[in-house]
């Protein structure tokens, strides 16, 4: 079936593109418009951006509410325009929305407020949204490189700063080599089974013996691709470098856009490989394990905020890796308990992480980027509300409750220790409890030192709306997950596709 | 041998055994003489003229990385040319024309993104 050269057009496969053809527009129109009428604000570029994402929400929205409980695929099973798909198409506008918000003043101040920034950011996103409907390993990875090559360059966009630089290339020279080892793995997959559909290559695991050799060696292989993707440990290394040199929004959006579609791609492609990872547990138990006692305990040392928030991620990728563990090899309720919780903790997680890097933005000044944490001495008490929402992030994301950030951990933990992996969870809520060292240390110096920071905040409405729009998610999330705003039932009749 | 892979493998030991085999034949026969004329570097017969790691322009640089982008264009576009007749054939024609339409579209606003950017001006 693969070998023939067949398509179809299903009707209605046009359409159901249209979040991304209407992302992938906005960012050609931007591009155009910028070079063409050569506007002397850029704000409208700004206001087009957000403009073409909004829209692109709602049709998801649309499109999310109309679509089948049951997975369909369109250009013959190479994407999957499901709720899975736009459930992720809704989360990537949002956090791509409040990036641009918190990107305006930073640009300003840096003067780097060019058009390209904001295309890059809309390819980017289109990128993400077709990674998370990829449903053949061809288009998964055009989707990753789609999603990675606009990022490599919105690293290196403050090319004035050889912080920035040194990061882009790091991350540049490495993405690189994960790539190849990425389309490596699939090209093996693709030799033992003969074909690159997810849904074919789950038909060949079922059926198969477990005799080829190839299967391990591509999963493997695409692990290690995965892997850097998501920044977990061994594959780390980049992650502190890259984070803290890039400038403060385009941090925002690795830590959280790029993440949440490596990991939408990693569901797909794990729930596919599922009959297969058996023998993958005690891998993934290590590098769960690993992540999770690397990237705490690292972050301890870091004054740096940035670096603190990078190694404070690679922690996080290690939570949400766990919940993989519980993939079982026919899918049941553990297994979509396990994917709900994880579609919850990254909904959790890039809130409270955008508006952390949002008051880190809007903290620094030309002079004085602010990412040293006793800079923020004081602050607490000059600038309470901006003093109140970083307290509020950096407890939702040590996971205090009535925080997103603890709900977030009970869900996954839960569906991890129903799974059978106590131990390893006991090991996570561990270390989870050392990361209130280094996140309370954010706080303490915001309240508890001698009022003599060097910074000087300015915040703009824009950036204004955007921290507080995290700041009531996280609690929203926290306080009600499911009465006010059913995010975690979304969650789980997204996943319900899938299975 | 039964095993495809068993032609694979002798063609991968072949491969090494004769390129290690020639090469050290020609460094244990061969004459050598060096002498500082041979040993420079060679420019077309012409002496070479100070040191080749200097500076250069970036805008050869994207002249060539440009060039590159849209000679990949052309890779795409040949074998669609020669496949079309065949999807004509299946009642396909009309989809397969306007996919490429797209993607040439998309290669045409670079494009002219890049004039318009100034990229192509050498001066």
């Amino acid at each position: 079936m693969a070998n023939e050269a067949v398509f179809t057009l299903e009707p209605g496969a046009l359409s159901s593109l249209a979040p991304m053809s209407i992302v992938l527009a906005t960012a050609f129109l931007v591009l155009l418009w910028d070079v063409i009428a050569k506007p002397r604000d850029r704000g409208i570029l700004l206001g087009f951006s957000i403009a073409g994402l909004a829209l692109a929400a709602i049709v998801s929205l649309i499109l999310w509410s109309h679509a089948d409980p049951v997975s369909h695929t369109i250009f013959s099973g190479r994407l999957a325009i499901d709720r899975f798909s736009l459930f992720f198409n809704l989360v990537f506008s949002v956090v791509a929305t409040l990036v641009l918000m918190i990107s305006r003043d930073y640009l300003i101040r840096e003067q780097i407020d060019v058009g390209e920034y904001y295309a890059l950011i809309m390819f980017s996103v289109f990128g993400m949204m077709l990674l998370a409907a990829a449903a053949d390993l061809l288009m998964l990875f055009i989707g990753v490189e789609a999603m990675s090559i606009p990022v490599y360059v919105l690293v290196a966009f403050n090319r004035s700063r050889i912080r920035c630089i040194e990061g882009a290339l790091k991350y540049f020279i490495l993405g690189a080599f994960a790539t190849a080892f990425l389309l490596y793995g699939i090209a093996l997959l693709y030799g033992q089974t003969g074909t690159t559909s997810l849904a074919d290559i789950h038909t060949f695991l079922e059926g198969s013996s477990g005799s080829h050799v190839l299967v391990p060696v591509g999963i493997a292989l695409m692990i290690v691709g995965f892997g850097f993707k998501i920044g977990s440990v061994p594959f780390h290394m980049w992650t502190p470098d890259a984070y803290e040199g890039a400038a403060t929004p385009v941090t925002a959006i690795m830590a959280t856009g790029v993440k949440a579609a490596a990991f939408a791609a990693i569901i797909r492609a794990f729930l596919a490989f599922s009959p297969s990872l058996v023998m993958f547990r005690v891998v993934l138990w290590v590098i769960v394990a690993l992540t999770v006692v690397v990237g705490n305990i690292a972050a301890i040392r870091q004054l740096n905020l940035k670096r603190m928030l990078a190694y404070s991620s690679i922690a996080h990728s290690g939570y949400m890796l766990a919940a993989l563990l519980a993939i079982e090899p026919i899918w049941g309720p553990q297994t979509s308990n396990a994917m709900s919780s994880l579609l919850y903790y990254l909904l959790a997680y890039l809130f409270m992480n955008i508006g952390a890097f949002g008051v880190i933005v809007v903290v620094g000044s030309r002079e004085n980027e602010a990412v040293d944490v006793r800079d923020w001495a004081g602050l607490g008490f000059k600038y309470p509300w901006l003093g109140a929402a970083m307290a509020l992030f950096m407890l939702s994301l040590g996971g205090l409750p009535p925080t997103a950030g603890f709900f977030a951990k009970f869900y996954l933990f839960s569906a991890v220790v129903h799974a059978g992996y106590t131990p390893l969870i006991i090991l996570a809520v561990l270390m989870s409890a050392a990361s209130f060292f280094y996140y309370l240390r954010v706080v303490v110096y915001m309240y508890m030192q001698p009022s003599e920071g060097a910074c000087t905040p300015t915040v703009s409405p824009l950036a204004a709306v955007a921290i507080g729009v995290s700041a009531l998610a996280t609690l929203w999330l926290g306080i009600a997950p499911s009465a006010l705003f059913p995010f975690l039932e979304w969650a789980q009749r997204s996943v319900a596709v899938l299975l | 041998m039964d095993n495809p892979y068993v032609a694979l493998l002798f063609s991968f030991s072949f491969a090494i055994i004769f390129s290690l085999v020639f090469v050290n034949l020609s460094r244990i026969f061969g004459q050598s003489r060096p002498e500082s004329e041979k040993l420079d570097t060679y420019e077309c017969g012409a002496p070479p003229i100070g040191n080749a790691r200097t500076r250069i322009s970036v805008k050869f640089y994207m002249v060539a990385i440009l060039f590159i982008l849209f000679d990949i264009e052309a890779v795409f576009v040949y074998p669609w040319a020669v496949s079309l007749r065949s999807f004509v054939a299946k009642g396909m024609g009309t989809f397969v024309f306007v996919e490429m339409l797209i993607f040439l579209g998309m290669l045409f606003l670079g494009w002219l993104y890049v004039l318009k950017r100034g990229a192509l001006k050498w001066d």
